[in-house]
């Protein structure tokens, strides 16, 4: 790493929320800043680091959780006031710790993010984006999707007002007056947006929820631009984005906050884009960064990377090196004095705590034992920050889960057909249960015992289409008195599918699903929402919608309207799916509907054409890593052997690491394959109106190990044959 | 069973947890080199075969073992030995059969240069590597499966002591069998050190039965059970040794408690001690089979430093690699990958380099943790003193009356019809709350570490019942976690409970009084009033009521298996004299130890008869002189075809000269003769298999009849068993079986 940062931490507030710290700029250029945080307590507190402490202040009372920070002025006044929002209301303090501005929104959704330029402010709920300058409503949008943050700023150009809103949808929306002038699709689902300014120029910036930072061209409304830094590393969503000249070279760096605590510093060039992006620090702190911010907080003349977590640690990643109390001669290492008061001081403050805690036990205990009185046992919720995304590019989800505090173990069950995948990094023992009491229904049970001082872990889960189930995760921190937490995860019927926004493939061939009935608007989407997963809350104005397989890349376009849906795929498998969710989503409804299906048979080759290219892909690698097994056996270390063989050997003996990675991403991606095949063949019987028996199924099973396109499309479709004999 | 709040987690009794973050600092390899070859997992050994220089020696995957001499001087040596054309350093021994053990060590008295064991399925090779001669070549019929080589009992030099399949066999340096004695199973490491500080080395074995042994000469002075196959072991200072386990477990046992444990994912392949942070005293460093390695302070099991190799660890050993006069610490991976480390004074107490930011750190956490559990009291009492006037629903998010209780009841069930007997642990709440699920928690009787039982929402109830099948009679910890609550909450009350399943759980108390006794029996004599055994069935068995001996001459227990519906019938007289009838002489054994040990009976002669065991060992024997014989008969087959071979060979080229359609049906016949060495092979590797199992329950047996006495009375029987065995003298077995005596 090119940069050498050491951490030093300060204190602990409450559960954050994202973009819920910020620093104050120095009132004198000699002052380190202060830190303004709010967390999800409802208290707001302002502090400066001193050498050997932290001041406070001020310190709020407790209130509704606070969801947004921000620090913002008056034009032509220093932005030093401090705005957060709670619920539906805004409020300012001055530096001081003045209430000056209580502002109730009127808005009927809590307000999730916030933003303030001089005397405007931007609030924005789960789908309301209001505008208001001196606190008059100026315009309102009201969004299908959910809104996960938005920015303002004034155009370079046209001085024109304007502000992005980040869609869950994989859309940034431009609003100008409150009216969208421009929808910007990006590939995946964008988590934060932020402003680049560099001398006078101003690039927007947003991170993913898979990972990627991405540029956007706002000025010239051209949409996406380009990803100024990629995955490949790290598939864990974006959190906070700031950029500060961190190195001391003048060029503006790059600082993202990722969900599993990394911090990274990125050298960047947001102009060239040959030039490339490279990371020069990178440090972990196993907890999920909610915000972090630049500037000077500790000591004067070192900058440092300011970050909270979402449990409430605030810390700094500080230029300034706190190494130098080794004592060379002794070999070990003195405490200088303001590191020791500021221990001696926090473990006085643990000692009280201690003694309160054990009073509060006491008295928690005696109502655990007194049976006359009806005491209640009324712990409160304990937060749990959960993501469950779709990596497309392996088919499989990822689950994190994580608690402010360490967890003890973690209880997943599921009543449908999924599998554990084994997580490099998750270090927690996993044991699977048998389940005894249901017989019939596939159904997974499975305990992760986490080692001490976990508080976040990763799962990976492989889930198959067909039936729709319920992912349910008990998370048991070790506090007391102890709790266990249930989360619950929907897994759709077309679990593997994700939105795309368009689609104009028009080449295919398309079966349709035809659907009508007594149902209203809101019950298709509603029943539509049951089966595919990424679909917005709201049905929207064109009701239409596009999904693709992520195994196979097939499409799915949905088209509905009150008493009428229809349902275009190339893959009659999805379509099978479909039918069988909805007819159980309308049963439960009592709603009448007509189904009607129409097949193209041309789907059957198109489908396997599509998937035989990836086939055949998996199929070599495995056939490599069989020989590459083989060779190895072979005394590779003795370059006499190594001379006799063919190229085509050395060359995978060579890649043995590459095919093992391959391996270790693609878990039992080959049969995942086989099995669509099998499913689509069943499928097509079924649309048929046959049963597929078992020795034809063990024929296609036989025919994909000896992969052949045509044999499979015989199989699939004897009447070819009969029609060529014709 | 009391509120949640009176029980702690498990974990943290039992097991030290491993820490989440990586230690900050890594301590740097002093040098790192590549063999090149593939190395067996285990099979990694150092010696100063020169008596001066110590050379790393490993086992490879291709049949071969690997050494490796950076202080080679003259390059011209011949023999057994291949030294590499193109690394000058390293030498390769041509096996040719896969390596089981690998041991180097001082077994020549008066030399000190070290000799090298090698021992695969069927043989033992001592060779002397300087001199380029063998020593002593066995054939081990019980298999090698490790080898030490060092100071035991009361022998004067040192000895070379094999682990087999089921037996220990000891050699001294001519290759004269010197010891002999039965374990139940394969052996999968052994470990010589002072254990009770007697001044003469005892010598610890780990077998695959899941046991851990100290034996010192023929009497096992301690035993230890453990949840699955126990895979290494490592001595330690101070009476203390490592012990790793097949699932991923590694622990230190200071004499007969154990200090720590901890389990991860990944299981241990090698420990070593070693002081590699320079705190005067060793560290434990374990090498992991996903390539961590990691140095722990013995005494806690807490890491001190972390690093990882790119592969599997295939063994951890010490040497002065590097000539500077001191031991380095030098790691193997499978790939072949060595790196060396070295004591290291500057990474001294704690490991990180920032003590300051770790204390305040470690603080925070504190305060963050107690900060959070006041939180919940307070919102606790505050919800009390407004329940009133609370509209919401109060089930959703779990709260609960706070006199809530969990009962718990462990019985053993006996089955009915399509339900197999089990022990039934029930639990219930005592008010209307349900349990949403119960997690267990408790290692070797479940297929991973836990079991869940998850009812579905329709059959949500305040009890519930849960059978656990055990597989082995030895006592287990079991953990339940339940979740509490009621059917539409999305957060619940844990209740924890710990209990103990004593040894005997799979054990009813049978209905039937008169039931006949079992033909097979074991008695003996000690000097306990009745009551105290009472205190012991109670102890051990789970019966619905405490057996109480009222008077009486004797009592009479009639007991059921749950695994097997075997009877059991325990005798106790006024006496002293105890009966167990059963026919199953393992149990029987277990039920002697298990009083013993409960008595602090030092030592304890008896009788016995188990008919079907005595039956099964005449068969056994008579098996193995047969399959001896057929094997010899094989081996003269097999030189008689050779001598054919060779015949055949010459005349088909001398034809080839003479009459060429001669040599055609002269190689035709080559071709049969062939065939039938082949199938004659195939026997052959059969009747091996079979002799080695044969073996293997003989010496079980052995075994389990020298548990049926305890301290001397058992070594002694090893003893008189062995000379038996080497005469063949199956009645006289029997009557050692039966008596204890000769």
């Amino acid at each position: 790493m090119e940069l050498q940062l050491s951490r030093v931490d300060y204190t602990v507030a409450g559960v954050t929320n994202k973009n819920c710290m910020r620093l104050l700029p120095p009132s004198t250029s000699k002052e380190p800043q202060k830190v303004a945080i709010a967390d999800s307590e409802g208290i707001l507190q302002l502090f400066s680091v001193r050498r050997d402490d932290i001041q406070i202040h001020f310190k709020t009372l407790p209130g509704p959780p606070i969801t947004s920070l921000k620090v913002a002025g008056a034009s032509g006044t220093a932005n030093d006031k401090i705005f957060i929002a709670a619920g539906n209301e805004v409020k300012g303090y001055t530096k001081k710790g003045k209430l000056f501005l209580v502002f109730d929104s009127g808005m009927t959704e809590t307000i999730n993010s916030m933003f303030v330029l001089g005397n405007e402010l931007f609030l924005c709920g789960r789908h309301v984006y209001n505008h208001y300058r001196d606190c008059k409503d100026v315009g309102s949008y009201l969004c299908g999707d959910t809104i996960v943050d938005v920015i303002a700023f004034y155009m370079t150009k046209t001085r024109r007002l304007t502000s992005l809103i980040a869609c869950e949808g994989r859309m940034i929306r431009v609003l100008e007056h409150a009216r969208v002038t421009l929808s910007m699709e990006v590939e995946s689902s964008p988590t934060v947006l932020h402003i680049y300014e560099d001398d006078d120029s101003r690039t927007v910036l947003f991170g993913t929820v898979d990972g990627k930072v991405g540029i956007l061209d706002v000025e010239s409304l051209g949409g996406f631009q380009r990803w100024l830094i990629l995955n490949d590393k790290n598939l864990c969503p974006i959190l906070c984005i700031h950029s500060y000249n961190m190195a001391g070279n003048g060029d503006k760096n790059l600082i993202l906050g990722r969900q599993d605590g990394n911090i990274e510093i990125y050298y960047v060039n947001v102009h060239d884009e040959m030039d490339a992006s490279h990371i020069i620090f990178l440090e972990n702190c196993n907890e999920s960064i909610t915000s972090l911010q630049c500037g000077i907080v500790a000591s004067q003349g070192y900058d440092e990377v300011l970050a909270v977590t979402y449990s409430g640690r605030i810390f700094g990643l500080t230029t300034q090196v706190t190494d130098a109390n080794f004592d060379g001669s002794t070999g070990s290492y003195v405490f200088s004095n303001d590191a020791s008061n500021k221990i001696a001081k926090l473990k006085t403050d643990v000692e009280e705590l201690q003694a309160q805690v054990r009073k509060e036990r006491e008295r928690y205990q005696e109502a655990t034992l007194n049976s006359n009185f009806m005491e209640l046992s009324a712990i409160s919720l304990i937060p749990v920050n959960s993501t469950f995304v779709l990596d497309r590019t392996t088919a499989t989800y990822l689950l994190i889960l994580e608690a402010p505090t360490a967890i003890d173990n973690i209880l997943i069950e599921c009543n449908s057909q999924v599998d554990l995948l084994d997580v490099e990094k998750n270090t927690a023992v996993v044991s699977y249960s048998l389940d005894t009491h249901s017989k019939a229904k596939p159904h997974l049970l499975a305990t992760y015992r986490c080692q001490i001082n976990t508080s976040r872990i990763e799962l990976k889960i492989q889930t198959s289409e067909g039936e729709k189930g319920v992912l349910q995760a008990y998370v048991s921190p070790v506090l007391q008195p102890k709790c266990s937490r249930l989360l619950q995860f929907d897994i759709k019927a077309l679990s593997l599918h994700y939105r795309v926004n368009e689609y104009t493939d028009l080449d295919r061939p398309y079966s349709q699903l035809k659907l009508k009935g007594t149902f209203t608007l809101a019950e298709i989407h509603n029943w539509i929402s049951q089966c595919l997963p990424e679909v917005p809350e709201k049905p929207q104005i064109d009701c239409s919608l596009f999904f693709q397989s992520s195994i196979l890349g097939t499409i799915l376009i949905c088209a509905y309207k009150k008493g009428e849906a229809d349902f275009k795929s190339d893959n009659i498998m999805t379509l099978c799916v479909l039918k069988e969710a909805l007819s159980v989503e309308a049963t439960k409804k009592k709603a009448k509907i007509e189904i009607n299906l129409e097949i193209n048979d041309d789907c059957i080759n198109h489908v396997l054409k599509i998937i035989e290219p990836q086939l055949l892909e998996h199929k070599s690698f495995l056939k490599d890593r069989e020989l590459y097994q083989a060779l190895h056996e072979l005394e590779i270390g003795e370059e006499e052997i190594r001379k006799y063989l063919s190229d085509k050997y050395r060359t995978i003996l060579k890649k043995g690491n590459e095919l093992n990675e391959h391996f270790n991403r693609y878990p039992n991606y080959l049969n995942r394959l086989y099995d669509s095949i099998i499913k689509l063949f069943s499928s097509h019987h079924k649309l048929k109106g046959t049963q597929p028996g078992r020795q034809k199924i063990d024929q296609l099973q036989a025919n994909l190990e000896n992969y052949s396109f045509a044999n499979i499309v015989t199989l699939f479709r004897p009447e070819l044959i009969k029609e060529n004999l014709n | 069973m009391g509120a949640p709040l009176l029980q702690t987690s498990w974990v943290g009794k039992l097991f030290v947890k491993l820490p989440g973050r990586a230690m900050e600092k890594h301590l740097r390899p002093v040098f790192t080199l590549e063999l090149g070859y593939k190395i067996l997992a285990g099979l990694v050994t150092i010696g100063k075969f020169d008596g001066t220089h110590p050379c790393l020696t490993a086992a490879t995957s291709t049949d071969k073992v690997l050494i490796h001499s950076p202080h080679r001087r003259n390059a011209s040596e011949v023999g057994k030995l291949v030294w590499s054309e193109y690394n000058k350093e390293i030498a390769t021994l041509n096996v040719n059969q896969p390596v089981t053990a690998l041991q180097a060590g001082q077994l020549i008295p008066g030399s000190d240069k070290d000799i090298l064991a090698i021992g695969t399925a069927s043989n033992l090779l001592v060779y002397h590597v300087h001199d380029n001669k063998d020593i002593f070549y066995k054939e081990c019929e019980d298999g090698v499966r490790s080898i030490t080589i060092g100071q035991f009992h009361q022998f004067k030099s040192n000895i070379l002591l094999v682990g087999g399949n089921s037996s220990i066999h000891g050699y001294d340096h001519t290759g004269q069998d010197v010891f002999w004695v039965a374990i139940g199973d394969i052996v999968t490491a052994l470990v010589l050190m002072d254990y009770n500080l007697d001044g003469s080395n005892e010598l610890i074995v780990s077998s695959e039965d899941y046991n851990i042994r100290v034996l010192s000469g023929d009497n096992v002075i301690a035993e230890h059970n453990e949840t699955e196959v126990v895979s290494g072991l490592s001595g330690l200072p101070d009476q203390r040794f490592a012990y790793s386990v097949s699932n991923g477990t590694v622990g230190v046992y200071e004499r007969k408690s154990r200090l720590w444990r901890v389990k991860s994912k990944n299981f241990a392949v090698s420990m070593h001690q070693y002081d590699l942070l320079g705190q005067a005293a060793a560290q434990l460093i374990t090498g992991w089979s996903n390539g961590k390695i990691d140095c722990r302070n013995f005494n806690t099991g807490e890491v001190l430093f972390k690093d990882s190799m790119p592969s599997s660890l295939a063994g951890i050993v010490e040497g002065d690699y590097r000539s500077m006069g001191r031991n380095d610490l030098i790691c193997v991976s499978t790939e072949g990958e060595v790196r060396g480390y070295t004591t290291t004074k500057s990474m001294s107490s704690t490991g990180s380099s920032n003590v300051e930011q770790d204390t305040i750190k470690d603080l925070l956490t504190q305060k963050q943790a107690l900060l959070m559990e006041l939180k919940h009291y307070e919102s606790n009492s505050k919800y009390n003193s407004n329940a009133a006037n609370e509209t919401e629903s109060y089930e959703a998010s779990g709260i609960i009356p706070s006199n809530t209780r969990l009962q718990i009841v462990v019985t053993a069930n006996v089955g009915e019809g399509d339900v197999k007997p089990h022990i039934e642990v029930y639990i219930c709440t005592n008010n209307s709350t349900i349990i949403k699920a119960v997690i267990i928690f408790a290692e070797g009787i479940f297929s991973g570490e836990s079991h869940v039982v998850h009812p579905e929402l329709s059959r949500l109830a305040s009890d519930m019942s849960v059978p656990l099948y055990l597989p082995r009679d030895t006592f287990v910890d079991i953990h339940l976690k339940a979740l509490v609550g009621y059917p539409n909450s999305i957060q619940f009350h844990v209740f924890e409970v710990t209990k103990q399943l004593p040894a005997f759980s799979m054990y009813a108390l049978g209905v039937n009084e008169e039931a006949t006794r079992p033909k097979g029996f074991v008695q003996f004599k000690t000097a306990e009033r009745l009551q105290r055994i009472c205190l012991w069935i109670n102890q051990n068995f789970i019966f619905p009521d405490d057996i109480e001996f009222e008077s009486g001459p004797t009592l009479q227990l009639t007991i059921k298996c749950l695994r097997d519906s075997t009877d059991l019938v325990m005798l106790f007289e006024v006496s002293g004299r105890t009966t167990f009838f059963c026919n199953n002489m393992f149990l029987a054994a277990d039920l002697v130890q298990s009083l013993a040990g409960y008595l602090k009976l030092d030592n304890l002669q008896s009788r016995a008869s188990f008919e079907q065991e005595e039956d099964n060992l005449k068969q056994l024997m008579q098996k193995l002189s047969d399959i001896q014989e057929a094997r010899l008969k094989l081996d003269t087959d097999v030189a008689d075809q050779l001598g054919r071979i060779r015949n055949l060979i010459i005349r088909a080229e001398d034809c080839r000269i003479n009459d060429i359609k001669d040599m055609m049906s002269n190689y035709h016949e080559l071709s049969g003769v062939n065939k039938a060495l082949i199938s004659g092979y195939n026997i052959k590797a059969q009747n091996y298999n079979e002799g080695i199992e044969t073996m293997k329950r003989i010496n079980q047996i052995i075994q389990k009849a020298s548990r049926l006495r305890v301290g001397q009375h058992s070594a002694v029987m090893i003893n008189h068993c062995r000379n038996a065995i080497k005469n063949n003298n199956i009645e006289g077995l029997i009557k050692i079986i039966r008596t204890g005596e000769l």
